[in-house]
């Protein structure tokens, strides 16, 4: 029976794995990168210095032509002020994807010449919506079940060699017992890790699995034309008065939500809203006292206290892990990365099972192209990302969306030529070449960086930039290894 | 601090573990005898301590630290363990 049971099991495992897992290996690598948005967009912006000098309040209202400006363009802009991991001040708003920001010195409120990027929320926004709105968000969510699904079925498989397999890893055995040990060495340890974000993950976007409205009615009104349109671009434009002074508002709300506790200033066309910082406890309550736009006057004090919100503000603060120390980031990063890589040892297991029997058939073909391209293509596309930001003009039009564009040509081409060597019958160097480019691209990195970048030493302190180029470099030597091992 | 002191302590009883476990002797070419009480107990104690420690100096983020410390720390004995068994390998 237990037989029985282990091997419908591993039907399961293999199969929804194989099916969910090429997407949640990008969901993984993304969530990783996310978790050090911030800390990525200052290494896409090398003209932001490491360091900055103490924050002073007074220096805010320079910011407010900078906000005007934006209220006008009809954006929704907010100041984030200084904290643990940007010492800058920045005025940002939300494009439809990404945050958009203009950095700040936090001491004398000057504007930093920075080149315009579409920043390190890119892979935020990558990672929970792949880019298409609720429909990628609906699909993410269900992925999330599936990965619920592949745990609880791998844990029945490896139940019986839990314990003695736990630190067994063979590298250096026959290929697939090699794989195999990586995948249970990089899925057995980090199972609380990846229960964890799958659970909070799906919960968190559980409305769009379980949305308020029927399907139907929402299919429906995608065909149906939106009056939206009918109003003219300068209708919508709101006409802005001059904004009050901030410094006092900021003491004011201080006085509130507590010390150096305001994280987020959002300006709306009807109030301000003095936002508590996402860094004050695992719970996202994202509380905040508002103020009115005209004359600065106390207008609300927002919290929402009862159980089910503080469940979903536990939840929030839990998957995003925003509060917590760099050391605790450094985790959440790690164990997102071994998730990554169990998804990516767990493909390659399944097409290496399977190709002795159907490695001919198209069907086959076809999966071990889009192994191919959202394994190493999707690594490609996000070093052509990084590359991109430092090669592209500064003075570029749209230059946000330039880079963008470069990682999906990047991971385009890299699919197709997967998928066209896959159908030659040259899977082999399809996974070589582009593990080849890949820690090509991630060793020269570095140089890259220190070319580019202004005022470098090669002997500075630990800054993002060390960090993002060692992680690269790291990356880049592991894909060669394994490209030499293929 | 604290992070890398429950790394430590996680690492060590989980090497202590893998002493313990034949079949994990049997691949670094170890010889396989009882292993000692100071192992056997000490493989738990190490864990718990680290666990223990976790919840004194950092309640809120206790859980979060130890289950983290442990993930990795698998990671490196296992890593450890395949460069140690490579190499006794590699000299014979």
């Amino acid at each position: 029976m237990q037989d029985n049971l282990r091997t419908r099991m591993g039907w399961l495992h293999a199969w929804i794995g194989f099916a969910a897992g090429l997407l949640l290996f990008c969901v993984f690598a993304t969530g990783s990168l996310a978790v050090f948005d911030t800390e990525l967009t200052r290494w896409l912006q090398p003209e932001v210095p490491p360091q900055a000098a103490p924050f002073s309040a007074q220096v805010l209202d320079r910011t407010l032509p900078t906000v005007r400006d934006l209220l006008q363009q009809g954006e929704k802009p907010f100041i984030t002020l200084p904290s643990m991991r940007d010492p800058f001040m920045r005025v940002q708003h939300h494009d439809g994807y990404e945050f958009l920001n203009v950095p700040f010195n936090p001491q004398t409120g000057e504007q930093i010449a920075a080149r315009k990027t579409a920043g390190g929320t890119f892979f935020y926004d990558l990672h929970y919506t792949m880019r298409t709105g609720l429909y990628g968000e609906t699909i993410i969510a269900v992925a999330g079940l599936a990965l619920l699904v592949t745990l609880g079925s791998g844990i029945i498989i490896h139940l019986k060699g839990l314990i003695p397999d736990l630190l067994l890893l063979r590298p250096f055995a026959a290929r697939l017992r090699a794989w195999l040990d990586v995948h249970v060495v990089a899925g057995v340890p980090f199972l609380p890790f990846a229960i964890m974000m799958a659970y909070t993950g799906t919960f968190i976007r559980a409305r769009t699995i379980f949305p308020p409205v029927s399907y139907i009615a929402s299919f429906e009104t995608l065909f149906t034309p939106s009056s939206h349109s009918d109003v003219s671009a300068e209708e919508e434009k709101p006409s802005v008065s001059p904004l009050p002074s901030l410094p006092p508002l900021l003491s004011q709300a201080e006085q509130t939500l507590g010390d150096k506790q305001v994280g987020q200033i959002l300006f709306l066309t009807d109030s301000m809203l003095f936002t508590r910082t996402d860094m004050s406890g695992p719970l996202l309550t994202r509380e905040h006292v508002d103020f009115s736009p005209v004359d600065g006057h106390f207008l609300r004090h927002v919290l929402l206290p009862t159980p089910v919100t503080h469940t979903q503000q536990l939840m929030e603060g839990i998957h995003y892990a925003r509060w917590t120390g760099s050391g605790l980031r450094w985790m959440y990063f790690l164990s997102g990365v071994m998730g990554a890589v169990m998804f990516a040892s767990g493909s390659v297991i399944f097409l290496m099972k399977r190709r002795k029997q159907s490695g001919g058939r198209i069907m086959f073909r076809l999966a071990e192209g889009l192994a191919i391209g959202s394994i190493p293509g999707f690594l490609l596309a996000t070093l052509a990302f990084l590359w991109a930001n430092r090669l592209l003009p500064v003075s570029l039009a749209s230059r946000p969306l330039a880079e963008v564009h470069s990682f999906f040509v990047v991971w385009g081409v890299s699919a197709i030529a997967g998928l066209l060597l896959c159908f030659y019958g040259r899977s082999r160097q399809g996974w070589k070449i582009e593990l080849s480019v890949l820690g090509a691209l991630s060793v020269f990195l570095t140089p890259l960086d220190l070319l580019t970048r202004s005022g470098v030493s090669i002997l500075h302190a630990p800054t993002v930039f060390a960090a993002t180029d060692l992680c690269a470099l790291v990356l880049g030597l592991v894909s060669l290894q394994v490209a030499r091992r293929l | 601090m604290m992070i890398f002191l429950c790394f430590l302590l996680c690492s060590a009883g989980l090497a202590m573990q893998a002493l313990c476990e034949p079949k994990m002797l049997r691949f670094a070419k170890l010889q396989q005898s009882n292993p000692s009480s100071i192992f056997r107990i000490g493989r738990y104690a190490c864990l718990l301590l680290a666990l223990f420690m976790s919840f004194w100096f950092q309640p809120v983020t206790a859980i979060f630290l130890w289950a983290g410390a442990f993930s990795l720390s698998v990671l490196a004995v296992s890593l450890g363990w395949a460069v140690l068994a490579r190499y006794r390998e590699v000299s014979r």
